[in-house]
């Protein structure tokens, strides 16, 4: 199996996809899993918030302070949060205590030590909408690398959440869904040793393992499962012969 | 291997006749396109649900690699059901 240390964040994502018993423990561990993103030691809040055209919001936080935060954003209907799920654009308050916006909402984050913040929306199917939000208690935490991160890892948020939502939606083939994300997940680990074997590209890999599965009359993903746990493939199948 | 491959070319790996193919054993399974789509991402398909249906229906070419795994994706939903 991969080392711990060798997941990348995508993997970690799809893990917690498959680990989550639900949607608001997956919420939670996407948010952590942000904040870890900007390194550790760093005092920095992740928060995840998530509305429905006119329904309830839903708020993951890294921490109690990230909740309090985001949930005095409700409390004023607005706020920086707010502004990047609804208007699903980018904000950045470099200094809270000389922004002009959301100046009710800023004094209050002030109260809670927040220096400045930055809001990415995350591109989910309507009529959900979704942004990742950070807090930090220093004025000017969000450097242009810290942002380009920040927009990178939303943009991988965006389809593992979109999975999520259907797995845990009203989803008309649930069963299905789950089957399918465990064998990705086995596929994906596959491919990945495959391409690290063959020092190949994806295409590549994948054909390996659909050949293998079509000359030994067996499935994609058991081929996949065997290669994951250590069993090589014969050489005329690992040559696409 | 290929139940619905029937009066071929018998050249499994050409991608024309697969393309064809994958269309019309589609319409033949009477499969609904989420559980295909499904099944296709389970064993490492890459293209969204939309772009699938748009293939099934002639009207988008997709990579040959892609073409291949929603035969195979087919090919093993008929042989039974979990992925």
């Amino acid at each position: 199996m991969a080392k711990e240390s060798t997941l990348t964040t995508s993997d970690r994502m799809q893990d917690l996809l498959l680990d989550s018993p639900g949607f608001p423990e997956f919420l939670l561990g996407l948010a952590t899993i942000s904040a870890s993103l900007l390194g550790p030691g760093r005092p920095f809040s992740c928060t995840i918030t998530m509305e429905r055209d006119g329904g309830p919001a839903t708020v993951a936080s890294s921490s109690e302070e990230g909740r309090r935060l985001d949930e005095t954003q409700y409390a004023f209907n607005d706020g920086p949060c707010l502004t990047a799920v609804r208007q699903q654009q980018l904000v950045r308050v470099p200094d809270l205590t000389s922004d002009e916006r959301w100046s009710d909402y800023l004094k209050a984050a002030v109260r809670e030590g927040v220096r400045s913040a930055l809001a990415v929306p995350i591109a989910v199917d309507l009529p959900v909408r979704a942004s990742l939000n950070c807090y930090a208690h220093t004025a000017g935490a969000f450097n242009e690398e810290t942002v380009e991160l920040l927009e990178q890892h939303a943009a991988s948020m965006s389809r593992v959440l979109r999975i999520a939502l259907r797995l845990h939606g009203a989803e008309v083939y649930p069963q299905h869904l789950r089957a399918a994300l465990k064998s990705r997940a086995v596929v994906d680990a596959a491919v990945s040793l495959i391409m690290l074997q063959h020092r190949g590209g994806r295409n590549g890999a994948l054909e390996i393992l659909r050949l293998a599965a079509t000359s030994s009359n067996r499935r994609i993903s058991e081929i996949a499962s065997d290669i994951v746990r250590g069993v090589r493939l014969p050489a005329h199948q690992a040559d696409g012969a | 291997m290929f139940p619905y491959e029937a009066g071929g070319s018998g050249q499994p790996d050409g991608s024309a006749h697969h393309s064809k193919g994958a269309a019309q054993r589609f319409r033949e399974a009477q499969l609904p396109l989420e559980k295909l789509w499904m099944y296709y991402y389970g064993i490492g398909g890459d293209i969204d649900e939309m772009s699938l249906d748009a293939f099934l229906h002639d009207a988008l070419d997709i990579p040959a690699a892609q073409v291949e795994l929603i035969s195979a994706a087919m090919t093993e939903m008929a042989e039974g059901d979990a992925p």
